[in-house]
């Protein structure tokens, strides 16, 4: 049973379209991870399937519900971000206390303990917490409120590398204990691919790949050998992504070789292995390429 | 699948109390507003003098909460405008709510503090006449609780309905600002025609928007004029607030 239905979403401000035509189905009780470069809509995406704006055309269901202004919806869903509002007059106390008010599956005794276990003081303002803090305390709301559909945006924020692996730890702790649809937008894909089971890429107002993330790394294959002999042997296959590591070059190529292929391009020397699933993103996403040199370089020129 | 299922009077509950708790310095506010306006503006009663032809004189000084009445007005504006701000939306939207049981909660809430603004401001006319006391040879000429009941409470009444009648009134133009800035606009163009050509037109007493509450003699059709008002300034604030999209910059 799928858990998010989209069907032609499509979502655009004024002349600016967001997300064209979007059509996916995340399934429940499964941890999706939501991933794109900057300004491809993921939030826009995580903000309609929470109701809180509302999609141009097309269909959205979330658990049979249309999202927006849907109080079923509002209940059964947690939205963590960083512009997060807590009102200025409660402290973290306090908003425990609301959150308990709000959430059926709240569970107080976790938020406090892992409130304890971050050092952050119940009688403090939500204001006044650092960046990282401030991240760290959303996230913890986000966990404890134990919410059939969960969604963080970007959650890791401003925190630092501990704070980071303990929020993956207790997601994915408090997840098997309680099984529920996440879904989890981060740039940072090295960090939280252990966590993941899906993966939804979205590359230019659409949906450039969604399924395990095995099926990911899959898709393509890494070449390395000299410059030279790849030269020689592979360029018949797509590169996705060239890189220079000493005198070894890398390339990242569609994986669609049969079996004979890579036994040749075994034999010519090349080392072929699978690739890991945050550098398949990059690769396809293109944000291994370097190309921001062009930049300067076309610069320089002038 | 789904879990927890709420009514929405239950719900609108729930963000009625969160309202509450966050919410505390409005009332505060008003407070402080009181005290303010008791001790620096009312100290300047008007005194009057009449004489007789040298046999007699009389000193009167009148002492009202007129003052006080304008205070609360101005902070109803204030606090049904601040109600719409893009802050007040996030925070409650921040826990489980739709546009309606937001709506709800913040007219709910309208009602509470209009109806604490209307106790307040009455009942600060008899801490005036303590006040009053403390001056030598006073006699006190005035209505209160006792002495006519029915006065009082109608006198608490109708400081309600003003209250609420304002605060609404903020809130249906911050509603209306959160909805389009063009309105900021608009409501400047209107206050500058009504202030250059309405004033100078010279609009007769029975004409004016204000006189349809203020000229109304019978209580009951004035509250009903008021509650009619209120009511069609919460429609309008609902239809246009359930397009509204939040966490939206």
């Amino acid at each position: 049973m799928s858990a998010i239905t989209l069907k032609n979403v499509s979502k655009s401000y004024r002349s600016i379209t967001v997300l064209d035509q979007l059509n996916l189905e995340i399934r429940e009780n499964v941890i999706t991870g939501l991933v794109g470069r900057n300004g491809v809509g993921k939030t826009t995406l995580m903000k309609m399937i929470a109701g809180f704006i509302k999609e141009s055309e097309g269909e959205l269901r979330v658990f049979g519900e249309h999202p927006f202004n849907s109080l079923k919806v509002s209940a059964n869903m947690m939205f963590i971000d960083d512009m997060m509002g807590f009102p200025d007059a409660l402290t973290l106390d306090d908003l425990l206390t609301e959150c308990d008010r709000f959430y059926e599956n709240w569970n107080q005794d976790l938020a406090m303990r892992l409130l304890e276990y971050f050092k952050l003081p119940l009688s403090l303002n939500h204001r006044v917490l650092s960046k990282g803090k401030r991240s760290t305390f959303n996230a913890i709301i986000g966990i404890a409120t134990r919410c059939p559909l969960t969604m963080f945006d970007e959650p890791i924020t401003g925190m630092d590398a501990g704070a980071r692996r303990d929020f993956y730890r207790a997601l994915l702790k408090d997840y098997i204990a309680y099984p529920r649809t996440i879904l989890l937008s981060s740039h940072h894909m090295e960090e939280m691919e252990d966590l993941l089971e899906d993966i939804l890429v979205i590359d230019g107002k659409s949906i450039s790949f969604h399924g395990p993330i095995t099926e990911l790394q899959e898709k393509f294959l890494s070449l390395q050998a000299r410059e030279s002999v790849l030269k020689s042997y592979a360029i018949r296959y797509a590169v996705v992504h060239r890189a220079n590591a000493g005198p070894m070059t890398e390339w990242i190529v569609d994986n669609q070789h049969t079996k004979a292929e890579v036994e040749e391009l075994k034999q010519a020397g090349i080392r072929v292995s699978a690739v890991s699933a945050s550098q398949a993103y990059l690769a396809m996403t293109g944000q291994a390429t370097g190309g921001v040199d062009d930049v300067f370089n076309a610069m320089e020129r002038q | 699948m789904f879990s927890t299922q709420w009514s929405v009077n239950e719900l609108a509950k729930r963000q009625y109390l969160f309202k509450l708790s966050t919410n505390g310095a409005v009332f505060t506010t008003l407070i402080v507003l009181q005290i303010i306006g008791t001790i620096f503006i009312s100290g300047a009663g008007s005194s009057s003098m009449n004489e007789w032809e040298e046999m007699i004189s009389v000193n009167y000084t009148s002492i009202s909460n007129d003052s006080q009445v304008g205070l609360t007005l101005f902070w109803a504006l204030i606090v049904g405008f601040l109600l719409t701000s893009a802050a007040q939306r996030n925070e409650s939207f921040s826990f489980v709510t739709n546009r309606l049981t937001f709506q709800l909660a913040n007219f709910y809430f309208i009602c509470t503090a209009a109806l604490l603004g209307g106790v307040m401001t009455v009942l600060i006319g008899s801490v005036m006449k303590i006040v009053a006391l403390f001056g030598d040879n006073v006699i006190i000429e005035t209505t209160g609780l006792l002495s006519s009941p029915l006065d009082f409470f109608s006198r608490i009444l109708v400081m309600t309905a003003y209250t609420l009648l304002i605060m609404m009134i903020g809130y249906l133009l911050g509603t209306l600002i959160q909805f389009s800035k063009l309105f900021i606009a608009l409501f400047g163009l209107i206050w500058f025609v009504y202030f250059t050509f309405g004033v100078s037109l010279s609009v007769g007493e029975g004409d004016s928007v204000l006189y349809f509450y203020y000229g109304e003699t019978s209580i009951l059709v004035f509250v009903l004029k008021v509650v009619v008002s209120v009511a069609v300034l919460f429609g309008i604030s609902l239809f246009v607030t359930n397009r509204l999209e939040v966490r939206n910059p």
